[in-house]
Protein backbone atom coordinates (compact mmCIF):
# COMPACT_ATOMS: atom_id res chain seq x y z
CA UNK A 1 0.00 0.00 0.00
CA UNK A 2 1.17 3.48 -0.82
CA UNK A 3 1.25 5.56 2.34
CA UNK A 4 1.32 9.33 2.30
CA UNK A 5 1.46 11.78 5.19
CA UNK A 6 0.48 15.35 4.43
CA UNK A 7 1.31 18.25 6.77
CA UNK A 8 0.88 15.95 9.73
CA UNK A 9 1.03 17.58 13.16
CA UNK A 10 0.31 16.19 16.56
CA UNK A 11 0.07 18.09 19.82
CA UNK A 12 -0.26 16.31 23.14
CA UNK A 13 -2.07 18.06 26.01
CA UNK A 14 -3.44 20.80 23.78
CA UNK A 15 -3.86 24.15 25.52
CA UNK A 16 -2.11 23.05 28.69
CA UNK A 17 1.02 24.64 30.12
CA UNK A 18 3.27 21.77 29.09
CA UNK A 19 1.84 21.41 25.59
CA UNK A 20 4.01 19.01 23.59
CA UNK A 21 4.33 19.37 19.84
CA UNK A 22 5.16 15.74 19.05
CA UNK A 23 4.99 16.10 15.27
CA UNK A 24 5.26 19.26 13.21
CA UNK A 25 4.23 19.46 9.56
CA UNK A 26 5.48 16.06 8.57
CA UNK A 27 5.29 15.24 4.86
CA UNK A 28 6.29 11.73 3.89
CA UNK A 29 5.68 9.23 1.11
CA UNK A 30 6.28 5.54 1.59
CA UNK A 31 5.92 3.66 -1.70
CA UNK A 32 4.13 0.33 -1.70
CA UNK A 33 6.43 -2.49 -0.62
CA UNK A 34 9.04 -0.14 0.84
CA UNK A 35 11.05 -1.22 3.87
CA UNK A 36 11.57 1.91 5.93
CA UNK A 37 13.48 2.56 9.16
CA UNK A 38 12.31 5.45 11.35
CA UNK A 39 15.21 6.70 13.46
CA UNK A 40 15.96 9.49 15.90
CA UNK A 41 16.70 10.05 19.56
CA UNK A 42 14.29 9.13 22.33
CA UNK A 43 11.45 11.64 22.41
CA UNK A 44 11.91 12.74 18.78
CA UNK A 45 8.43 11.56 17.75
CA UNK A 46 9.15 8.15 16.19
CA UNK A 47 6.43 6.25 18.02
CA UNK A 48 3.90 9.05 17.53
CA UNK A 49 4.59 8.99 13.79
CA UNK A 50 3.99 5.28 13.38
CA UNK A 51 0.93 5.44 15.62
CA UNK A 52 -0.55 7.80 13.05
CA UNK A 53 0.31 5.43 10.21
CA UNK A 54 -1.14 2.56 12.24
CA UNK A 55 -4.40 4.55 12.62
CA UNK A 56 -4.09 4.42 16.40
CA UNK A 57 -4.28 8.17 16.92
CA UNK A 58 -5.97 11.00 15.12
CA UNK A 59 -3.74 13.83 13.90
CA UNK A 60 -4.15 17.27 15.44
CA UNK A 61 -3.76 18.59 11.90
CA UNK A 62 -2.91 17.11 8.51
CA UNK A 63 -3.85 13.92 6.73
CA UNK A 64 -2.84 10.30 6.32
CA UNK A 65 -3.57 8.45 3.05
CA UNK A 66 -3.46 4.74 2.22
CA UNK A 67 -3.55 4.16 -1.55
CA UNK A 68 -5.14 7.58 -1.91
CA UNK A 69 -7.86 6.97 0.70
CA UNK A 70 -7.78 9.38 3.58
CA UNK A 71 -7.74 7.39 6.81
CA UNK A 72 -7.39 10.34 9.17
CA UNK A 73 -10.98 11.26 8.28
CA UNK A 74 -13.04 8.85 10.34
CA UNK A 75 -16.33 9.29 8.46
CA UNK A 76 -16.27 6.26 6.18
CA UNK A 77 -16.09 3.58 8.86
CA UNK A 78 -16.44 0.63 6.46
CA UNK A 79 -13.42 1.51 4.37
CA UNK A 80 -11.39 2.26 7.46
CA UNK A 81 -12.25 -1.12 8.89
CA UNK A 82 -11.07 -2.84 5.72
CA UNK A 83 -7.78 -0.93 5.76
CA UNK A 84 -7.28 -1.53 9.48
CA UNK A 85 -7.42 -5.26 8.88
CA UNK A 86 -4.45 -4.91 6.55
CA UNK A 87 -2.23 -3.31 9.19
CA UNK A 88 -0.15 -5.32 11.64
CA UNK A 89 1.24 -3.32 14.55
CA UNK A 90 3.85 -4.48 17.04
CA UNK A 91 3.89 -2.34 20.17
CA UNK A 92 7.04 -1.33 21.96
CA UNK A 93 5.88 -3.14 25.07
CA UNK A 94 4.82 -6.72 24.32
CA UNK A 95 2.65 -6.84 27.46
CA UNK A 96 0.31 -4.40 25.74
CA UNK A 97 -0.77 -6.93 23.16
CA UNK A 98 -0.87 -10.27 24.94
CA UNK A 99 -4.50 -11.26 25.40
CA UNK A 100 -4.84 -14.98 25.95
CA UNK A 101 -3.86 -17.58 28.53
CA UNK A 102 -1.65 -19.71 26.30
CA UNK A 103 0.86 -18.84 23.60
CA UNK A 104 -1.09 -20.78 20.97
CA UNK A 105 -4.41 -19.09 21.78
CA UNK A 106 -2.79 -15.69 21.87
CA UNK A 107 -1.38 -16.03 18.35
CA UNK A 108 -4.72 -17.48 17.13
CA UNK A 109 -6.70 -14.59 18.59
CA UNK A 110 -6.35 -12.22 15.62
CA UNK A 111 -7.02 -14.70 12.80
CA UNK A 112 -10.02 -16.10 14.74
CA UNK A 113 -11.36 -12.57 15.09
CA UNK A 114 -11.13 -12.19 11.32
CA UNK A 115 -13.50 -15.14 11.03
CA UNK A 116 -11.07 -17.58 9.43
CA UNK A 117 -11.84 -21.30 9.65
CA UNK A 118 -10.20 -23.19 12.54
CA UNK A 119 -7.88 -25.20 10.28
CA UNK A 120 -6.58 -22.08 8.53
CA UNK A 121 -6.05 -20.39 11.90
CA UNK A 122 -4.03 -23.34 13.14
CA UNK A 123 -1.87 -23.29 10.02
CA UNK A 124 -1.20 -19.64 10.50
CA UNK A 125 -0.24 -20.08 14.16
CA UNK A 126 2.16 -22.89 13.29
CA UNK A 127 3.77 -20.85 10.49
CA UNK A 128 4.02 -17.70 12.60
CA UNK A 129 5.63 -19.54 15.52
CA UNK A 130 8.12 -21.16 13.21
CA UNK A 131 8.92 -17.81 11.62
CA UNK A 132 9.85 -16.20 14.95
CA UNK A 133 11.69 -19.26 16.26
CA UNK A 134 9.22 -20.44 18.91
CA UNK A 135 8.87 -24.17 19.41
CA UNK A 136 5.19 -25.17 19.34
CA UNK A 137 5.73 -28.31 21.43
CA UNK A 138 7.80 -26.45 24.00
CA UNK A 139 5.85 -23.24 24.59
CA UNK A 140 2.53 -23.60 22.71
CA UNK A 141 0.53 -24.48 25.80
CA UNK A 142 2.45 -22.31 28.24
CA UNK A 143 1.20 -19.02 29.63
CA UNK A 144 2.79 -16.08 27.77
CA UNK A 145 3.25 -14.31 31.08
CA UNK A 146 5.58 -17.00 32.39
CA UNK A 147 7.91 -16.64 29.42
CA UNK A 148 11.04 -14.54 29.45
CA UNK A 149 10.91 -10.98 28.11
CA UNK A 150 12.54 -11.93 24.81
CA UNK A 151 10.26 -14.92 24.27
CA UNK A 152 7.22 -12.77 25.01
CA UNK A 153 8.34 -10.37 22.29
CA UNK A 154 8.43 -13.27 19.87
CA UNK A 155 4.88 -14.25 20.82
CA UNK A 156 3.67 -10.70 20.19
CA UNK A 157 5.42 -10.63 16.81
CA UNK A 158 4.03 -14.04 15.84
CA UNK A 159 0.53 -12.82 16.69
CA UNK A 160 0.99 -9.86 14.34
CA UNK A 161 2.41 -12.02 11.53
CA UNK A 162 -0.47 -14.49 11.83
CA UNK A 163 -2.77 -11.70 10.63
CA UNK A 164 -0.81 -11.69 7.34
CA UNK A 165 -0.90 -7.90 7.13
CA UNK A 166 -0.08 -5.85 4.02
CA UNK A 167 1.50 -3.15 6.12
CA UNK A 168 3.72 -4.18 9.01
CA UNK A 169 4.58 -1.57 11.63
CA UNK A 170 7.15 -2.52 14.26
CA UNK A 171 8.06 -0.36 17.25
CA UNK A 172 11.57 -1.31 18.44
CA UNK A 173 11.31 -4.95 17.39
CA UNK A 174 14.98 -5.63 18.24
CA UNK A 175 14.88 -4.38 21.85
CA UNK A 176 15.26 -7.22 24.32
CA UNK A 177 15.99 -9.87 21.70
CA UNK A 178 19.13 -11.97 21.95
CA UNK A 179 21.62 -12.31 19.11
CA UNK A 180 19.86 -15.34 17.64
CA UNK A 181 16.51 -13.56 17.83
CA UNK A 182 17.93 -10.50 16.10
CA UNK A 183 19.43 -12.54 13.30
CA UNK A 184 16.19 -14.44 12.92
CA UNK A 185 14.22 -11.19 12.76
CA UNK A 186 16.54 -9.72 10.12
CA UNK A 187 16.17 -12.85 7.98
CA UNK A 188 12.44 -12.95 8.56
CA UNK A 189 11.94 -9.33 7.53
CA UNK A 190 14.07 -9.82 4.43
CA UNK A 191 12.10 -12.93 3.51
CA UNK A 192 8.56 -11.66 4.03
CA UNK A 193 9.41 -8.40 2.39
CA UNK A 194 10.74 -10.20 -0.69
CA UNK A 195 8.00 -12.81 -0.90
CA UNK A 196 4.94 -10.79 0.02
CA UNK A 197 6.01 -7.29 -1.01
CA UNK A 198 4.83 -5.97 2.33
CA UNK A 199 5.29 -2.35 3.29
CA UNK A 200 7.33 -2.52 6.47
CA UNK A 201 7.98 0.43 8.76
CA UNK A 202 10.17 -0.08 11.78
CA UNK A 203 11.28 2.18 14.57
CA UNK A 204 14.67 1.24 15.93
CA UNK A 205 18.01 2.25 17.38
CA UNK A 206 19.71 -0.83 15.93
CA UNK A 207 21.34 0.65 12.85
CA UNK A 208 23.77 -2.25 12.72
CA UNK A 209 20.93 -4.64 11.91
CA UNK A 210 18.69 -2.49 9.74
CA UNK A 211 20.99 -0.52 7.45
CA UNK A 212 21.81 -3.48 5.19
CA UNK A 213 18.09 -4.31 5.16
CA UNK A 214 16.07 -1.18 4.46
CA UNK A 215 15.55 0.90 1.34
CA UNK A 216 14.68 4.11 3.07
CA UNK A 217 15.63 5.80 6.32
CA UNK A 218 13.78 8.66 7.98
CA UNK A 219 15.32 10.56 10.89
CA UNK A 220 13.11 12.59 13.18
CA UNK A 221 14.35 15.48 15.27
CA UNK A 222 12.00 17.26 17.68
CA UNK A 223 8.97 16.14 15.71
CA UNK A 224 10.25 17.18 12.29
CA UNK A 225 11.84 15.16 9.54
CA UNK A 226 15.55 15.98 9.69
CA UNK A 227 16.65 13.44 7.08
CA UNK A 228 15.07 11.23 4.47
CA UNK A 229 17.05 9.03 2.13
CA UNK A 230 18.85 5.79 1.38
CA UNK A 231 20.94 4.14 4.15
CA UNK A 232 24.21 4.99 2.44
CA UNK A 233 23.28 8.66 2.26
CA UNK A 234 22.42 8.53 5.96
CA UNK A 235 25.95 7.36 6.85
CA UNK A 236 27.31 10.42 5.03
CA UNK A 237 24.79 12.83 6.57
CA UNK A 238 26.31 15.54 8.75
CA UNK A 239 23.47 15.43 11.32
CA UNK A 240 24.19 11.82 12.27
CA UNK A 241 25.79 12.50 15.67
CA UNK A 242 23.49 15.38 16.55
CA UNK A 243 20.48 13.06 16.36
CA UNK A 244 22.14 10.54 18.72
CA UNK A 245 22.17 7.81 16.09
CA UNK A 246 24.32 4.82 16.97
CA UNK A 247 27.30 4.59 14.67
CA UNK A 248 27.62 0.92 13.70
CA UNK A 249 30.91 -0.75 14.68
CA UNK A 250 31.79 -1.32 11.00
CA UNK A 251 31.33 2.37 10.23
CA UNK A 252 33.55 3.27 13.19
CA UNK A 253 36.17 0.87 11.88
CA UNK A 254 36.07 2.28 8.35
CA UNK A 255 36.26 5.85 9.64
CA UNK A 256 39.28 5.00 11.77
CA UNK A 257 40.97 3.41 8.74
CA UNK A 258 40.23 6.45 6.61
CA UNK A 259 41.74 8.72 9.26
CA UNK A 260 44.89 6.62 9.16
CA UNK A 261 45.12 7.25 5.43
CA UNK A 262 43.82 3.89 4.23
CA UNK A 263 41.79 4.45 1.03
CA UNK A 264 38.49 2.78 1.96
CA UNK A 265 34.91 3.96 1.65
CA UNK A 266 33.28 4.65 5.02
CA UNK A 267 29.65 4.25 3.99
CA UNK A 268 29.60 0.45 3.94
CA UNK A 269 26.33 -1.22 4.89
CA UNK A 270 27.09 -4.08 7.22
CA UNK A 271 29.89 -6.53 7.87
CA UNK A 272 29.78 -8.36 4.54
CA UNK A 273 30.46 -5.23 2.58
CA UNK A 274 33.11 -4.05 5.04
CA UNK A 275 34.87 -7.41 4.69
CA UNK A 276 34.91 -7.08 0.91
CA UNK A 277 36.28 -3.53 0.97
CA UNK A 278 39.02 -4.43 3.44
CA UNK A 279 39.91 -7.60 1.52
CA UNK A 280 40.28 -5.62 -1.68
CA UNK A 281 42.60 -3.25 0.07
CA UNK A 282 44.67 -6.03 1.64
CA UNK A 283 44.94 -7.88 -1.68
CA UNK A 284 45.98 -4.69 -3.46
CA UNK A 285 48.64 -3.93 -0.83
CA UNK A 286 50.06 -7.45 -0.87
CA UNK A 287 50.40 -7.36 -4.65
CA UNK A 288 52.58 -4.25 -4.57
CA UNK B 1 26.33 -11.78 48.02
CA UNK B 2 26.31 -15.53 47.90
CA UNK B 3 24.11 -17.87 45.89
CA UNK B 4 24.38 -21.55 46.86
CA UNK B 5 22.85 -24.53 45.09
CA UNK B 6 19.90 -22.47 43.87
CA UNK B 7 17.15 -23.83 41.64
CA UNK B 8 13.95 -22.04 40.76
CA UNK B 9 10.68 -23.36 39.33
CA UNK B 10 7.86 -21.35 37.82
CA UNK B 11 4.44 -22.95 38.23
CA UNK B 12 1.74 -22.11 35.70
CA UNK B 13 -1.90 -21.59 36.71
CA UNK B 14 -2.52 -25.10 35.35
CA UNK B 15 0.06 -26.47 37.74
CA UNK B 16 2.79 -27.19 35.21
CA UNK B 17 6.31 -26.68 36.49
CA UNK B 18 9.02 -24.98 34.50
CA UNK B 19 12.56 -25.03 35.83
CA UNK B 20 14.15 -21.66 35.09
CA UNK B 21 17.33 -22.07 37.16
CA UNK B 22 19.30 -25.17 38.04
CA UNK B 23 21.95 -25.47 40.75
CA UNK B 24 23.38 -21.95 40.61
CA UNK B 25 26.47 -21.16 42.69
CA UNK B 26 27.83 -17.63 42.67
CA UNK B 27 29.65 -15.08 44.82
CA UNK B 28 29.57 -11.38 44.12
CA UNK B 29 32.24 -9.28 45.83
CA UNK B 30 31.87 -5.62 46.86
CA UNK B 31 32.39 -3.14 44.02
CA UNK B 32 32.49 -5.81 41.32
CA UNK B 33 31.10 -4.94 37.89
CA UNK B 34 29.51 -8.06 36.44
CA UNK B 35 27.79 -8.58 33.10
CA UNK B 36 25.18 -11.32 32.98
CA UNK B 37 24.67 -12.64 29.46
CA UNK B 38 22.66 -15.44 27.85
CA UNK B 39 19.89 -16.00 25.32
CA UNK B 40 16.21 -15.17 25.90
CA UNK B 41 14.87 -17.62 28.45
CA UNK B 42 18.27 -18.63 29.83
CA UNK B 43 17.34 -17.46 33.33
CA UNK B 44 19.00 -14.03 33.58
CA UNK B 45 16.00 -12.10 34.86
CA UNK B 46 14.97 -14.93 37.20
CA UNK B 47 18.43 -14.88 38.75
CA UNK B 48 18.23 -11.10 39.13
CA UNK B 49 14.90 -11.39 40.96
CA UNK B 50 16.45 -13.85 43.41
CA UNK B 51 19.08 -11.28 44.40
CA UNK B 52 16.63 -8.96 46.15
CA UNK B 53 14.05 -11.42 47.44
CA UNK B 54 11.49 -10.61 44.76
CA UNK B 55 11.37 -14.39 44.46
CA UNK B 56 12.71 -17.06 46.85
CA UNK B 57 14.70 -20.10 45.62
CA UNK B 58 12.81 -23.39 45.24
CA UNK B 59 16.01 -25.06 46.42
CA UNK B 60 19.25 -23.70 47.92
CA UNK B 61 19.68 -20.20 49.33
CA UNK B 62 20.76 -16.64 48.58
CA UNK B 63 22.56 -14.56 51.21
CA UNK B 64 23.03 -10.80 50.95
CA UNK B 65 25.58 -9.40 53.43
CA UNK B 66 24.88 -12.45 55.58
CA UNK B 67 21.08 -12.13 55.41
CA UNK B 68 19.21 -15.01 53.84
CA UNK B 69 16.50 -13.94 51.40
CA UNK B 70 14.15 -16.76 52.46
CA UNK B 71 13.76 -15.27 55.95
CA UNK B 72 10.73 -12.96 55.64
CA UNK B 73 12.04 -10.64 58.37
CA UNK B 74 15.09 -9.85 56.22
CA UNK B 75 13.13 -8.87 53.15
CA UNK B 76 13.04 -5.10 53.62
CA UNK B 77 16.67 -4.84 54.66
CA UNK B 78 17.64 -6.85 51.56
CA UNK B 79 15.54 -4.63 49.29
CA UNK B 80 17.50 -1.68 50.64
CA UNK B 81 20.81 -3.42 50.01
CA UNK B 82 19.98 -4.55 46.47
CA UNK B 83 18.61 -1.93 44.06
CA UNK B 84 16.87 -2.97 40.84
CA UNK B 85 16.48 -1.11 37.54
CA UNK B 86 14.43 -2.49 34.66
CA UNK B 87 14.31 -2.20 30.88
CA UNK B 88 11.51 0.28 30.39
CA UNK B 89 12.13 3.64 32.08
CA UNK B 90 8.42 4.52 31.78
CA UNK B 91 7.48 1.75 34.21
CA UNK B 92 9.76 2.90 36.98
CA UNK B 93 9.07 6.58 37.39
CA UNK B 94 6.50 7.02 40.18
CA UNK B 95 6.37 10.80 40.62
CA UNK B 96 5.95 13.67 38.17
CA UNK B 97 8.92 15.72 39.38
CA UNK B 98 12.47 14.37 39.31
CA UNK B 99 13.33 15.06 42.97
CA UNK B 100 10.06 13.60 44.21
CA UNK B 101 10.75 10.43 42.27
CA UNK B 102 14.25 10.06 43.66
CA UNK B 103 12.99 10.87 47.18
CA UNK B 104 10.28 8.21 47.04
CA UNK B 105 12.48 5.44 48.45
CA UNK B 106 14.26 7.43 51.17
CA UNK B 107 10.91 8.92 52.30
CA UNK B 108 9.63 5.42 52.92
CA UNK B 109 12.63 4.75 55.14
CA UNK B 110 11.40 7.50 57.46
CA UNK B 111 14.56 9.60 57.16
CA UNK B 112 14.72 13.26 58.19
CA UNK B 113 13.89 15.89 55.58
CA UNK B 114 17.46 17.12 55.59
CA UNK B 115 18.86 13.60 55.04
CA UNK B 116 16.38 12.96 52.23
CA UNK B 117 17.38 16.15 50.43
CA UNK B 118 21.03 15.31 50.87
CA UNK B 119 20.53 11.86 49.39
CA UNK B 120 18.49 13.20 46.48
CA UNK B 121 21.19 15.70 45.59
CA UNK B 122 24.01 13.18 45.97
CA UNK B 123 22.19 10.59 43.88
CA UNK B 124 21.34 13.02 41.09
CA UNK B 125 24.94 14.17 41.01
CA UNK B 126 26.19 10.57 40.84
CA UNK B 127 24.10 9.92 37.71
CA UNK B 128 25.09 13.21 36.08
CA UNK B 129 21.75 14.97 36.64
CA UNK B 130 22.81 17.62 39.13
CA UNK B 131 20.35 20.52 39.11
CA UNK B 132 17.52 18.55 37.49
CA UNK B 133 15.60 18.43 40.82
CA UNK B 134 12.55 20.40 39.67
CA UNK B 135 12.29 18.98 36.16
CA UNK B 136 9.04 17.26 35.17
CA UNK B 137 9.90 13.59 34.67
CA UNK B 138 8.08 13.38 31.34
CA UNK B 139 10.23 16.15 29.85
CA UNK B 140 13.30 13.92 30.17
CA UNK B 141 14.83 11.77 27.44
CA UNK B 142 14.83 7.98 27.78
CA UNK B 143 18.43 7.95 28.98
CA UNK B 144 17.70 10.68 31.52
CA UNK B 145 14.64 8.81 32.83
CA UNK B 146 16.69 5.67 33.18
CA UNK B 147 19.29 7.65 35.13
CA UNK B 148 16.55 9.03 37.39
CA UNK B 149 15.53 5.42 38.04
CA UNK B 150 19.14 4.60 38.95
CA UNK B 151 19.28 7.69 41.20
CA UNK B 152 16.12 6.50 42.97
CA UNK B 153 17.82 3.17 43.61
CA UNK B 154 21.13 4.52 44.88
CA UNK B 155 19.36 7.04 47.13
CA UNK B 156 18.70 4.01 49.35
CA UNK B 157 22.48 3.54 49.55
CA UNK B 158 22.50 -0.02 48.26
CA UNK B 159 25.58 -2.23 48.17
CA UNK B 160 24.37 -3.89 44.99
CA UNK B 161 22.68 -2.54 41.89
CA UNK B 162 21.07 -5.00 39.48
CA UNK B 163 20.01 -3.71 36.06
CA UNK B 164 17.91 -5.80 33.70
CA UNK B 165 18.70 -4.65 30.14
CA UNK B 166 18.68 -0.96 31.12
CA UNK B 167 19.88 0.22 27.72
CA UNK B 168 17.64 -1.86 25.45
CA UNK B 169 15.23 0.98 24.71
CA UNK B 170 17.70 3.85 24.64
CA UNK B 171 19.35 5.74 21.83
CA UNK B 172 23.10 5.88 21.43
CA UNK B 173 23.58 8.87 23.67
CA UNK B 174 21.37 7.37 26.41
CA UNK B 175 23.28 4.10 26.28
CA UNK B 176 26.65 5.80 26.65
CA UNK B 177 25.33 7.87 29.59
CA UNK B 178 24.11 4.81 31.49
CA UNK B 179 27.28 2.80 30.95
CA UNK B 180 29.43 5.69 32.13
CA UNK B 181 27.33 6.05 35.29
CA UNK B 182 27.54 2.33 36.04
CA UNK B 183 31.32 2.30 35.76
CA UNK B 184 31.58 5.22 38.12
CA UNK B 185 29.22 3.68 40.67
CA UNK B 186 31.29 0.55 40.77
CA UNK B 187 34.70 2.24 40.79
CA UNK B 188 34.14 5.34 42.85
CA UNK B 189 31.34 4.30 45.20
CA UNK B 190 32.17 0.63 45.50
CA UNK B 191 28.67 -0.48 44.55
CA UNK B 192 28.54 -3.97 43.02
CA UNK B 193 26.89 -3.67 39.63
CA UNK B 194 25.18 -6.58 37.88
CA UNK B 195 24.31 -5.63 34.30
CA UNK B 196 22.06 -7.92 32.28
CA UNK B 197 22.63 -7.32 28.60
CA UNK B 198 22.39 -8.79 25.11
CA UNK B 199 25.20 -6.61 23.87
CA UNK B 200 28.65 -8.19 23.98
CA UNK B 201 30.11 -4.72 23.50
CA UNK B 202 28.47 -3.68 26.77
CA UNK B 203 29.56 -6.89 28.49
CA UNK B 204 33.16 -6.06 27.62
CA UNK B 205 32.96 -3.05 29.96
CA UNK B 206 32.52 -5.34 32.96
CA UNK B 207 35.31 -6.94 34.99
CA UNK B 208 33.61 -10.30 35.00
CA UNK B 209 31.17 -11.93 32.60
CA UNK B 210 28.76 -14.66 33.63
CA UNK B 211 27.17 -16.70 30.85
CA UNK B 212 23.87 -18.46 31.51
CA UNK B 213 22.28 -21.11 29.35
CA UNK B 214 19.29 -23.31 30.06
CA UNK B 215 19.18 -22.06 33.67
CA UNK B 216 22.80 -22.95 34.43
CA UNK B 217 25.99 -20.94 34.69
CA UNK B 218 28.04 -22.13 31.71
CA UNK B 219 30.99 -19.77 32.07
CA UNK B 220 32.31 -17.26 34.55
CA UNK B 221 35.15 -15.43 32.90
CA UNK B 222 37.01 -12.18 32.32
CA UNK B 223 36.30 -9.98 29.27
CA UNK B 224 39.69 -10.98 27.86
CA UNK B 225 38.52 -14.57 27.68
CA UNK B 226 35.41 -13.58 25.78
CA UNK B 227 37.44 -13.67 22.60
CA UNK B 228 38.71 -17.16 23.32
CA UNK B 229 35.13 -18.35 23.54
CA UNK B 230 33.69 -16.86 20.39
CA UNK B 231 32.59 -20.20 18.95
CA UNK B 232 30.81 -21.14 22.19
CA UNK B 233 29.01 -17.79 22.27
CA UNK B 234 27.97 -18.20 18.64
CA UNK B 235 26.83 -21.76 19.23
CA UNK B 236 24.67 -20.75 22.19
CA UNK B 237 23.15 -17.90 20.17
CA UNK B 238 24.49 -15.22 22.53
CA UNK B 239 26.29 -13.38 19.80
CA UNK B 240 29.48 -12.50 18.15
CA UNK B 241 31.39 -9.26 18.18
CA UNK B 242 31.44 -7.55 14.79
CA UNK B 243 35.22 -7.58 14.94
CA UNK B 244 35.29 -11.38 15.33
CA UNK B 245 32.97 -11.82 12.34
CA UNK B 246 35.22 -9.62 10.26
CA UNK B 247 38.40 -11.35 11.44
CA UNK B 248 36.98 -14.74 10.46
CA UNK B 249 35.98 -13.52 7.04
CA UNK B 250 39.43 -12.09 6.35
CA UNK B 251 41.07 -15.29 7.63
CA UNK B 252 38.99 -17.36 5.20
CA UNK B 253 40.48 -15.35 2.33
CA UNK B 254 44.05 -15.85 3.41
CA UNK B 255 44.53 -12.80 5.66
CA UNK B 256 44.53 -14.18 9.18
CA UNK B 257 44.59 -11.45 11.84
CA UNK B 258 46.65 -12.20 14.98
CA UNK B 259 44.75 -13.96 17.77
CA UNK B 260 45.18 -11.17 20.34
CA UNK B 261 43.05 -8.75 18.35
CA UNK B 262 40.46 -7.35 20.76
CA UNK B 263 39.40 -3.79 19.98
CA UNK B 264 38.55 -1.93 16.79
CA UNK B 265 41.87 -0.09 17.15
CA UNK B 266 43.76 -3.40 17.19
CA UNK B 267 42.06 -4.27 13.92
CA UNK B 268 42.91 -0.85 12.47
CA UNK B 269 46.58 -1.21 13.49
CA UNK B 270 46.78 -4.63 11.91
CA UNK B 271 45.25 -3.48 8.61
CA UNK B 272 47.52 -0.42 8.57
CA UNK B 273 50.55 -2.70 8.92
CA UNK B 274 49.92 -3.75 5.31
CA UNK B 275 50.36 -0.20 4.03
Amino acid sequence: MFIRLENLSCIYRTGMLQEVQALQNVNLELPSGCLTAVLGETGSGKTTLIQHIGMLVKPTAGRVYFDGVEVSNRKNKKILQVIRQKIGYLFQNPYHQILEATVFEDIAYGPLGQGLPRQEVENRVVCAMEAVGLDLAEVGERSPFLLSGGQLRRVALAAVLALEPEVLILDEPFAGLDHRGRKLLVNLLTKIHRERRLSIILVTHSLEEVLPLVQKTVVLEKGRIAFEGAPRELLNWEGFQRCALCLPAVTQLMQKLERRGIPVRTDVLGLDEAGEVILNYLKGSSDD
Amino acid sequence: MEVRGVSYCYISPKGERFKALKDINLRIRPGEFIALIGVNGSGKSTLAKLFNAMIIPSKGWVRVNGLRTDVPAHKWEIRKLVGMVFQNPENQIVASIVEEDVAFGPENLGLSRREILKRVNESLEAVGLKGYNKWPADALSGGQKQRVAIAGSIALKPDYLVLDEPTAMLDCRGRAEILKVLKQLSWKQGISVVLITHSLEEALLAERIILLDGGRIIKDFSPKDLFKNTSLLEELGVGKLPISVLAERLARCGFKPPGNLVTLDDMVDWICSFA
